[in-house]
């Protein structure tokens, strides 16, 4: 540093030396300081930084560049500190209070002004009132010349569409007509509303539609067998996915969104409903809350009838069931499972217009049938409605992953969406729980369809297939548990997988009278949702064709490939983001299926061959995980997948060092292929290690006022954090403020009413405390439950918690899930392999520093001026 | 701006403890306050840690041709109270019976402080003096604190309010039978009822000792924070002298 006190100015020197003594405290090493040195020294030569614009800037470093910190440098901190000085310009959002002295302001205006004019363009249509206007001089020409003009914007319209799909273009052609579509698709994004969707449809299937077309046309290579094997296997599973595609979107391209329909005042009108609740082997704890919440459904009590169907035929079961004051129902016989319960319920004392079906764990709301009846009473020919199956615990995907309530699960996107596209072709179909069935429907089909494993889809296609309807409200009116472990998920997956093909061997909803055209392709695409098994596992398989057979799967030149494959991809990509972002984020699709993949392939292959064979398997309920472990037997074949796709990897390094030169760019575009694909194995690997449960009473997080009376009269306000069916958490507003092991009574609301429950503190640390019930009486335990559980707005609100999609924040969260995977299994696996992968992780972090990082929003502050 | 005039429906429901809390509430709210007894009892002076030898008040000054205004007191920035006074024995067997003129400066008084304090809270007692109608019209609610038993429930019966009034339930416990009856009983059929409920609290009790308004004594109690949530109520809802 002597040469320094030459060159600088004696405070600029003594600056430097304080910096260096600082870095130095905090770590850093000499070379890096001698670096970072010189580059202040050149940034403070160079750049005018005493100017108050960068002061500004500087002022506010700590926000701008959260990554880097001022006090420890590194080496690579100027690269840092451009790339994000890059990001930032191109995303943040014009802030009023800082005044940028470059001159690219006038461009972000103009953004922001497109942006805003965008936003505001399906307002200003409707203001205009164009679509009336346009409907009106439509529907005032004579009928001939309207029909003229469908038909010819039909043939127009598909002349177009063969024109783009089927023409042939150079790889420059083709570029220039991908980058014009996806800025349409860019701009048309901005523009809220369904026409902008259908646009978008529109542009991904132009662009999904030509890649097929290219594929089938183009790449295979009829020369070489082995070449052509893989080809068609890979284009079979490809067609699968377009097929799928097609179907998904004209399937939820426009969500019903069925609202309730109230019932009428005079309530000696209302029918009389049956709910029914079966059980097998679940335990008394997970059936009671359903019990007491079904006791407490607001309809009057002379109309409701509420039978325990126990199929295990136990004493306790029939003791509880006598002290509620409920019916309890057994049967001689245990044949056809679950369908042969209720259908011997049905036959023996089921007398009601109405049967509401409610698995044991599923507790409905209170407002249930008030909710639901109405549409029986409106539509004569509705006989089935069915309302969302909400979990109220993680399933194993959000436990082992630690998203429950972070994203959205696996069920919210049929139940969210997909049902409610269905019920829009009026295809909407039973699934087992949480809904409502018309009796003399039921009879007339002969009972619950007890043929295949999955008696519930079954029934309401032969209710459809009889003429009746069925309706679906996304309302979630009960909840219950999610499958405990990864090994139940997969098993209850398999049996669903199983049913449905074989729905479609038995009783194909292809062929068949009673159905319209809509409802089968709504039912067959439900059926081929589950035949992902084999195609999934074709992709995740396809790269390696190349790097360890050199079998040209896709033949034609790397960047045709890149330039084809790659729009198809973001453009499903973004419209399925735009259409189903609310209820799953992008990416995780891909998760989902490459878990079930290996496990639905052969039982839908067999059932596809003979659909008796293979046997009924319950899902579990109520079970705990005691250790965290890993669960290998599940895991083998992921196991495999990836030990394949690393030699893979390997491959594609000694083919790049020893293989001809024209292929690099094959193996380079192939290599990118294979890391996808790792990245969504290792999300699979991270899912098969088990978290481990602690309490078998599952608790529900919920934010609610509510009070604590202690005996000594004081009245403790705090708020209700979880609640169980034993008991609750709570938030104090001070610590301490109760003892351990004191009696209190909770104070719960429910609309206008209070009710008092004796309870005991179990434990208390600092703000926090753990109630218990105590010695209940059966009122206070369906009051409780009424509080709780029951209440009919606690499931509803869950659904609009969650966070919008966005589709680069979400492919970054998997890869850092797929990279915590490995990182799990290196922990479980033996030491060399555990040190390779730690020193491969960090390598990756260490990279993951330089990327640019989101920044907060400045904070509002209030202020408060008393005067 | 708003005039607001709490009075039991029977004595001792808690009326001059309210008066006291929501003077804290409502300063805590960034408001002016200023609260003023009418109670010939004396006892809003002592929720604000006023000696109990202290004896003016605005009563006793106004018989006595005195200063009225020296009386007020300054709890604190923004909430000021004005004590009734103690009145000595001849002035207490007359003041059933006095003339309403003698209150009239008070009275001519209020525009001037309506428009120097955002709130004026009147502590009237549960046995109205004749004097004190025309202080009960010129607010504009008189919120009447109730407890859920047979008393109050008989005299809802018999008693004649006016068109401003507005009820409020006081002592609530939960655990009693018979309170939660009758809630359920009054919600379906009182007119008026303020939505808020404020529990029996052992803290209320204990602030009288401490000679603290309950907000200043135990913030986190339950009744506290439901006299807070009273006040923003009535900051919605009462605040501009809306109707």
């Amino acid at each position: 540093m002597n040469p320094l006190r030459w060159l600088l100015m004696p405070q600029a020197y003594q600056a430097l030396q304080r910096r260096a003594q600082l870095a130095h405290q905090y770590g850093a090493g000499r070379f890096t300081i001698a670096l970072h040195l010189m580059w202040c020294v050149l940034a403070w030569s160079l750049l005018r930084l005493e100017t108050p614009g960068w002061q500004r800037i500087l002022q506010h470093r700590q926000r701008y560049y959260p990554q880097i910190s001022p006090l420890r440098p590194r080496p690579l901190d100027p690269l840092r500190y451009a790339l994000q000085s890059l990001w930032l310009m191109l995303v943040l959002p014009l802030d009023k209070r800082t005044r940028k002295s470059f001159s690219v302001k006038p461009l972000f205006r103009w953004r922001e002004r497109l942006y805003q004019w965008l936003g505001a363009l399906p307002a200003r249509l409707e203001h205009n009132r164009f679509a009336q206007r346009s409907e009106q001089r439509i529907q005032a020409m004579p009928a001939w010349l309207r029909q003229l003009l469908f038909i010819a914007a039909a043939i127009v319209a598909s002349l177009l569409a063969l024109l783009c799909i089927s023409q042939p273009f150079g790889i420059t052609t083709q570029f220039v007509f991908v980058l014009l579509l996806w800025g349409l698709a860019m701009l048309v994004r901005r523009v809220p509303g369904r026409l902008s969707t259908i646009m978008l449809i529109v542009l991904s299937l132009t662009i999904s539609c030509r890649y097929l077309w290219w594929r089938y046309t183009e790449t295979l290579n009829w020369d070489d067998p082995l070449s052509l094997t893989f080809g068609l296997l890979l284009i079979g599973a490809e067609t699968y996915a377009w097929a799928v595609l097609v179907l998904g979107y004209f399937q939820t391209l426009w969500p019903l969104n069925r609202q309730p329909v109230s019932m009428p005042p005079d309530i000696t009108s209302w029918p009389s409903v049956d709910i029914l609740v079966p059980t097998y082997n679940e335990p008394l704890s997970v059936v009671k809350p359903t019990i007491y919440a079904a006791m407490g459904i607001d309809w009057p009590q002379d109309k409701l009838n509420i039978y325990l169907l126990d199929d295990g035929t136990r004493e306790e079961f029939r003791e509880f069931a006598a002290s509620v004051g409920v019916n309890y129902v057994v049967r001689p016989t245990h044949e056809h499972a679950k369908a042969g319960n209720i259908n011997h319920a049905l036959k023996a004392v089921c007398r009601s217009e109405y049967v509401a079906i409610f698995d044991c764990d599923h507790v409905p709301t209170r407002s249930f049938l008030q909710l639901t009846m109405g549409w029986f009473l409106k539509d004569h020919r509705l006989a089935m409605l069915q309302t969302p199956h909400h979990f109220f615990s993680p399933d194993p995907f959000e436990r082992n992953l630690g998203r429950f309530r972070q994203t959205p699960n696996e069920g919210s996107l049929f139940y969210g969406l997909v049902q409610d596209g269905n019920d829009t072709w009026d295809a909407a179909f039973f699934c087992g729980s949480c809904a409502v069935l018309r009796r003399t429907a039921l009879d007339q089909i002969g009972g619950i369809a007890v043929e295949t494993v999955t008696e519930d889809a079954h029934t309401s296609l032969r209710l459809h297939r009889q003429g009746y309807t069925s309706a679906y409200i996304r309302i979630p009116q009960a909840a219950g548990l999610a499958t405990e472990s990864l090994s139940a998920h997969i098993g209850q997956r398999i049996r669903w997988a199983r049913g449905m093909v074989q729905i479609f061997r038995l009783d194909n909803p292809l062929f068949g009278k009673g159905l319209k055209l809509v409802q089968r392709l709504c039912y067959a695409n439900a059926m081929l949702h589950f035949l992902a098994g084999i195609p999934r596992l074709i992709f995740l398989l396809a790269p390696l064709a190349f790097l360890l057979f050199h079998a040209y799967i896709i033949y034609a030149p790397a960047l045709a490939i890149a330039i084809y494959v790659l729009p198809h991809m973001l453009h499903t990509s973004l419209t399925n983001s735009r259409i189903q972002g609310r209820w799953r984020h992008s990416f995780w699709s891909e998760v989902y299926e490459t878990v079930l993949a290996w496990y639905i392939a052969r039982p839908t292959t067999v059932a596809l061959f003979n659909p008796h064979k293979g046997k009924f398997n319950v899902t579990a309920k109520g079970g705990l995980v005691a250790e965290r472990h890993l669960d290998w037997v599940i895991t083998k074949p992921y196991m495999m997948l990836v030990l394949l796709n690393i030699a893979g990897i390997g491959m594609a390094f000694w083919r790049m060092a020893y293989g001809p030169a024209n292929e690099m760019l094959t193996i380079w575009v192939s290599l990118v292929w294979v890391i996808y694909n790792m990245i969504i194995l290792g999300g699979a690997v991270a899912v098969s290690v088990e978290a481990r449960q602690i309490r078998e009473a599952h608790r529900v997080e919920i934010a609610m006022p509510a009070a604590i009376a202690r005996e000594d009269g004081h009245m403790v306000p705090c708020t209700l954090r979880d609640y169980s069916d034993g008991g609750v958490g709570v938030e104090l507003r001070e610590a301490d403020a109760l003892k351990e092991d004191e009696t209190v009574s909770l104070l719960l609301r429910r609309g206008q009413q209070e009710f008092s429950f004796p309870c005991q503190v179990q434990r208390v640390f600092g703000r926090r405390a753990g109630i218990r019930l105590h010695q209940l009486s059966t009122r206070q335990h369906i009051e409780f439950i009424q509080c709780t559980f029951a209440r009919a707005d606690t499931w509803a609100l869950w659904q609009d918690g969650f966070p919008e999609d966005k589709p680069v924040q979400s492919l970054a969260d998997i890869m850092v899930l797929g990279f915590k995977g490995y990182l799990r299994l290196a922990e479980y696996g033996p030491a060399p392999l555990r040190r390779v992968f730690r020193g491969l992780t960090a390598l990756v972090s260490w990279l993951a520093t330089l990327l640019p990082q989101r920044i907060d929003r400045q904070p509002a502050t209030i202020k408060t001026d008393f005067t | 701006m708003p005039v607001i005039a709490l009075q039991g429906l029977r004595g001792g429901c808690g009326a001059t403890s309210l008066s006291a809390a929501l003077g804290w509430a409502f300063n805590a709210l960034q408001q002016s306050v200023l609260v003023i007894d009418f109670s010939p009892v004396n006892q809003l002076a002592a929720h604000f840690n006023l000696s109990l030898s202290h004896t003016q008040g605005w009563a006793p000054a106004l018989q006595e041709q005195q200063a009225w205004q020296q009386c007020a007191q300054r709890y604190q920035a923004g909430l000021d109270f004005l004590p009734f006074g103690a009145l000595t024995p001849q002035q207490r067997a007359h003041i059933t019976t006095i003339n309403s003129e003698f209150a009239a400066p008070l009275l001519n008084a209020l525009p001037a402080l309506k428009s120097h304090y955002d709130w004026i809270i009147f502590d009237i007692p549960a046995d109205l003096l004749p004097w004190q109608q025309s202080f009960v019209a010129a607010a504009d609610r008189l919120l009447q604190v109730l407890t859920l038993d047979a008393n109050c429930q008989l005299r809802l019966h018999h008693a004649r309010f006016p068109a401003h009034t507005l009820f409020l339930i006081n002592q609530f416990n939960a655990n009693s039978q018979l309170q939660q009856d009758l809630h359920q009983l009054w919600i379906s059929s009182l007119k008026n009822l303020v939505p808020q409920v404020i529990h029996r609290d052992e803290a209320l009790a204990e602030a009288l000792m401490m000679k603290q308004p309950v907000g200043e004594y135990r913030p986190h109690a339950l009744a506290s924070e439901e006299i807070n949530t009273l006040a923003n109520w009535l900051l919605l809802h009462v605040a501009g002298g809306a109707a």
